[in-house]
């Protein structure tokens, strides 16, 4: 997403690309256009079967909206994943029916 | 048995230096790490945010790890893990593994043990050490690598971006912040923490806030915090504070010449890309330190 900071005459073009700004030249133009988009990415961490000593992270395959956030959490709270597990790899697919997939950020063999 | 370099710490600066030792052709290199996998803190950092500079991309913790771990196995540099280095003598290297304990010897040593969090106790306060109080280190490393996330109602104490991060975390897994209390007048962290941790989930945030007293006997009751010249009282049941990192090098009793330090062990960086800047640049030191110190 591109737009146009409107907090000061100087008007930056200031774009959004999966979460990475770009083209502001203050932190008020950061939070400009943070504003804008309720989408977020998520990550968090998923339990992995028969291991209590680390779980396993993974990360939204594109951002989410916050409101969803709570929703997601609940949903993974009884998943498990089964190692092998490699980065990159989808661990859950289209969650809440949004088309987006979770994706593992670790190698846990 | 002599080596030539001996890294503690298999973290961001102990995985850089030990690369660029190898790429430079230091042949004998170990490095000794206390957990049971590579990538120190980063293991735990598991949002996004990492490796903009260096890679170009934005990571998570884990993949930023990940990049360096795959290339220690591709170079086949030994580590050897769950070994903690309790102390360092000139070229000797006491250390602990799960069999007992042991000691190396090395021409060069590299300090990349990180850094540890400053504690609470180091700000003078009147009143209780009630349980509930943990650093957002900790509080970070219980939900992200074990799934235990302890308390419902939780103060923050400092807003630099370990707790704003750590704020947001605790507020995702169903917990209710009650407030991120600064002491100076304008939060630490970086604006898109501010936006992304703070703001986006409403957390109320209070700048000039000094902590005046911890309330509760054996349990965490409450915090009373001045702002504004007005003491103000806030429940909670769990305290979580994050006022900052010391360089961790505990290990230094003596600065000898083939002794390095890299990473956060030297000094605190803003962000891991420094510190493998930093990893490199310190390997580049200990080359030149073994190649002329060769007949020693």
């Amino acid at each position: 997403m591109t737009s146009t900071c409107t907090i000061c005459p100087r008007a930056c073009r200031i774009s959004n690309i999966d979460g990475i700004v770009s083209g502001n030249n203050c932190n008020k133009g950061l939070d400009f256009i943070l504003k804008l988009d309720n989408r977020r990415e998520y990550t968090g961490t998923v339990a992995v079967r028969d291991c209590n000593r680390t779980r396993l992270p993974f990360k939204s395959s594109d951002r989410i909206e916050i409101e969803l956030f709570p929703q997601i959490r609940n949903r993974l709270l009884d998943f498990q994943v089964k190692r092998p597990v490699y980065i990159g790899q989808i661990i859950y697919e289209n969650i809440l029916d949004t088309g987006i997939d979770l994706i593992s950020t670790k190698n846990l063999v | 048995m002599l080596k030539e370099l001996v890294i503690v710490g298999g973290g961001s600066a102990g995985m850089a230096v030990a690369l660029e030792a190898r790429r430079l052709g230091i042949e004998d290199i170990l490095i000794l790490e206390y957990l049971d996998e590579l990538g120190g803190v980063l293991n735990q950092c598991i949002h996004s945010g990492f490796g903009l500079e260096y890679f170009k991309e934005n990571l998570t913790g884990p993949e930023y790890a990940s990049r360096f771990i795959d290339l220690i196995h591709r170079e086949n540099i030994p580590y050897r893990l769950n070994n903690t280095v309790a102390g360092i003598d000139g070229n000797t290297i006491y250390a602990v593994s799960p069999r007992g304990t042991y000691e190396l010897e090395s021409r060069a040593i590299v300090l990349a043990t990180g850094a540890r969090e400053r504690s609470l106790s180091s700000i003078l306060l009147e009143g209780n050490r009630p349980k509930g109080i943990y650093s957002a280190g900790t509080m970070q490393e219980l939900i992200n690598k074990l799934g235990i996330a302890i308390g419902e109602r939780i103060v923050v104490i400092g807003s630099g971006d370990i707790g704003l991060i750590v704020s947001r975390r605790m507020v995702l897994n169903g917990k209710e912040v009650v407030g991120v209390f600064e002491k100076e007048s304008r939060p630490s962290g970086l604006e898109g923490n501010l936006q992304t941790c703070i703001y986006d989930f409403e957390i109320p945030l209070y700048t000039d806030a000094n902590l005046v007293e911890i309330l509760g006997k054996d349990y965490v009751e409450g915090v009373r915090f001045e702002i504004d010249d007005e003491v103000l009282e806030f429940q909670c049941d769990t305290i979580v504070y994050s006022i900052g990192l010391i360089p961790e090098r505990r290990l230094i009793l003596d600065q000898t010449d083939n002794l390095f330090i890299a990473g956060n062990a030297n000094k605190i960086y803003g962000i891991v890309d420094e510190v493998t800047k930093n990893g490199q640049e310190v390997a580049r030191e200990v080359f030149n330190y073994l190649k002329e110190n060769l007949n020693d």
